[in-house]
């Protein structure tokens, strides 16, 4: 094990070293006559660099057409690419690669489909959703990351950022009012016990982080990040589940909540056994229409490498105890928890709340 | 052992291998699957090894680099297992269940911890905690639910290996799935008829837009391993090679949406048809307006969920991906991102035209005439 450490050490040094290459874009001059080598066709390409530090150079490339037509990135004069750029300490271009398409106008297209459609719908309201949205996207990308790639416990990091963007939905949503803090209680009580829950199962089924078999960058990005150890390995799995069902669970308190005040507002004696019961079948109405949400979304990350064991034809019981799948059963069955634990947590907080005698 | 060490050498070097080729290119100048045919993966499929679960009930003798064990299989009978040291050892010791392989030389090895039965535990939790929450009632939409799932892992996926299209599969999973779970929560009736009407069209404007742009965007998904992995055994152990990646990532996309627009079809539907029941005489086109305006405030409230259930799920990834990705220009223009990014807004695209189509179904089948 230790010697496994030290090498994970030597490859972070590699890694960085490798890692300093600049991507650029590049315009597509002309091709050379192909070469024919055994199952690959090579390209001569020259480019034309037009973006980032070495702009206007024009540089010559291998592109390698193989056999495989689907790993390839096939150019033609006038086309835009991604190149990576290797460099020497000095600065100056040392090799280059095609990297592959051009996709970010592409993307940024669908974004504004994406905003255009929800303008359309929600009208004024698409600024709280916009809002929302960016401020979900952010707090993940320039808070959550930046914490766990600085050695941060996961746990501790995704639970902070959770209630974060908790906290801003909520008072985006409800305002400051008893419904907020009924409801932010009630979110708390059910993720601590969800993360209680998760910690002794993720341990008892001995989870060693070595269970991403289908992705090879994994492991060794992950590895790279210095001071990680196995606890922080089965940390980020409890952690990608407090993340992946916050959305959910956030609708569901707020639902509870908002129904359970309304009914205190139109009754004001309502006693608190009353209030209990139409709280927990408001909660019970939504429930698996909600779980269907999660369920589905994580059914669909797995069954590319599901597939993968079917052609295989995998023994089930292998399958059943390998560490990719038992992940994916651990993460799907403890956000189903969670989900339904916040239900009553939370209208037993809400009902203390707004009932006080 | 020499298998053992031969693994450990395999794994070793796809781990170098990884950095050489550097993260998620997709153009490459060697060959990334050129090292499948000695995947760690193929050598169980090869091996006609059976397995089986046991109780370690105790340690025999510990010599040097291998350790013999008995072990109680499930149906009672005690065996002796051999267990060998690693890097990544499995370490045991009375009531640890493990997973064993018997090969044909009779030979007990344990590969694996068991990792089924506390995963059944966690199992009959969940079903114990509905069941106080929600009651008997809850548990029959769950089950549904799970059917849906469950039909698309054993009957969906064994098809489109067998040459029929991923895409229309999905779409007949994808009805399949709603008409269970709407019908398992609202029973027969009109409001069932609608949610699943706007459903259904949502999930095909989803359907049309990841067909319009996977091919602009050149997307095939063969930046990722699976992918890679699921080209490469299917084309060269199988009768079947498997040839249409980007219909199977537009069926995931699909898949992924169905939840969240089903569930906004849903609420939609049950809100007009409350209107209706308590305006019985209510214009189609109020009717419409007042739907599209309630629906308006629920698909802005769930718009967070999407995000926040891929942004989970894919945790681990877009770690490892941000870590090794130093600029914007790389990450803009990779596939996975695109994909990651393209699955979130489309599916989040997919629950908010479900609003009106759902409105629209509903207007027009709660009320009869327009007048």
């Amino acid at each position: 094990m230790k010697n496994f450490i030290l090498f994970l050490f030597i490859e972070l040094l590699f890694c960085q070293y490798l890692f300093a290459d600049v991507f650029s874009k590049a315009k597509v001059l002309k091709i050379g006559s192909p070469e024919r080598e055994k199952n690959v066709i090579i390209e001569n390409v020259s480019l034309e660099i037009i973006s980032g530090k070495h702009k206007n150079k024009i540089v010559d490339v291998k592109n390698y057409l193989w056999d495989e037509k689907n790993y390839n990135t096939y150019v033609k004069p006038g086309d835009t690419i991604v190149i990576r750029i290797g460099e020497t300490i000095d600065g100056k271009i040392d090799s280059v690669s095609i990297k592959g398409y051009q996709r970010d106008k592409i993307l940024f297209l669908f974004l504004l489909v994406f905003l255009i459609v929800v303008f359309v719908v929600c009208g004024k309201k698409g600024l709280i959703v916009v809002a929302s949205i960016t401020t979900t996207i952010s707090l993940y990308m320039f808070l959550l990351l930046p914490m766990l790639k600085n050695g941060y416990p996961p746990i501790i990091a995704c639970g902070f950022v959770a209630m974060l963007i908790a906290l801003v939905m909520l008072l985006l949503i409800l305002g400051f009012s008893k419904k907020f803090i009924a409801s932010i209680l009630g979110l708390s009580i059910g993720m601590l016990f969800s993360v209680l829950l998760s910690v002794i199962f993720v341990n008892l089924t001995k989870i060693s982080g070595l269970f991403m078999d289908g992705s090879r960058m994994l492991l060794t990005a992950t590895r790279s990040i210095t001071g990680w150890t196995l606890s922080n390995f089965r940390g980020i799995i409890i952690g990608s589940v407090i993340i992946a069902s916050l959305g959910v669970t956030l609708d569901i308190v707020v639902d509870i909540v908002v129904g359970m005040s309304a009914l205190h507002h139109a009754k004001k004696d309502i006693t608190k056994k009353e209030l209990i019961a139409s709280g927990l079948k408001i909660g019970g109405d939504v429930l698996s229409g909600m779980l269907g949400r999660l369920l589905l979304v994580f059914t669909a990350g797995s069954i590319i490498m599901l597939t993968v064991y079917t052609v295989l034809k995998i023994p089930v019981l292998r399958v059943i105890n390998w560490e990719f799948f038992a992940v994916v059963i651990l993460e799907v069955l403890i956000g189903s928890i969670t989900f339904v634990i916040i239900i009553p947590a939370t209208v037993f907080v809400s009902s203390l709340i707004f009932i006080n005698k | 052992m020499k298998k053992k060490l031969f693994l450990i050498f395999i794994l070793l070097i796809t781990y170098y291998l990884s950095l050489i080729t550097a993260v998620n290119a997709d153009s490459w100048s060697e060959r990334p699957d050129y090292d499948f045919y000695a995947h760690p993966l193929l050598e169980i499929s090869k091996s006609n090894d059976k397995f089986t679960i046991g109780k370690v009930t105790d340690i025999v003798e510990k010599q040097g680099q291998k350790e013999t064990l008995n072990v109680q299989l499930l149906n009672g009978k005690i065996v002796k297992a051999e267990t060998y040291k690693s890097d990544f050892p499995i370490i045991t010791k009375k009531g640890t269940m493990v997973l064993l392989t018997q090969n044909t030389s009779e030979k007990t090895v344990v590969v694996d911890y068991d990792r089924s039965f506390y995963l059944l535990i966690l199992a009959a939790l969940f079903i114990f905690i509905v069941l106080i929450v929600g009651g008997i009632k809850k548990l029959t939409g769950l089950v549904a639910l799970g059917a849906g799932i469950i039909f698309v892992i054993f009957v969906f996926l064994p098809l489109f290996l067998r040459g029929w299209s991923p895409l229309f599969l999905t779409v007949i999973s994808v009805i399949l799935i709603t008409v269970s779970i709407i019908t398992g929560i609202n029973g027969l009736n009109k409001k069932t008829a609608s949610a699943i009407a706007g459903t259904i069209l949502s999930s095909i404007f989803v359907m049309i837009l990841g067909l319009i742009f996977y091919p602009l965007a050149h997307i095939n998904g063969f930046s990722l391993e699976p992918v890679q992995m699921l080209n490469y055994f299917s084309k060269n152990y199988t009768s079947f090679p498997f040839e249409k990646f980007s219909e199977l990532l537009i069926s995931i996309l699909l898949i992924g949406a169905t939840g969240i627009i089903i569930d906004v079809a849903i609420c939609v539907s049950s809100i007009m048809e409350e209107m209706v029941s308590k305006n019985s005489r209510i214009a189609r086109r109020q009717l419409l307006m007042l739907g599209l305006k309630a629906g308006r405030e629920i698909a802005a409230t769930v718009s967070n969920t999407l995000i926040l259930a891929y942004f989970g799920c894919e945790l681990i990834v877009i770690l490892a991906t941000t870590i090794s990705i130093k600029s914007l220009v790389q990450l803009f223009n990779n596939e996975w991102f695109f994909i990651v990014v393209f699955q979130m807004l489309a599916g989040s695209i997919g629950f908010f035209v479900a609003v009106p189509l759902t409105a629209l179904a509903a207007s027009f089948l709660m009320v009869k005439k327009s007048n």
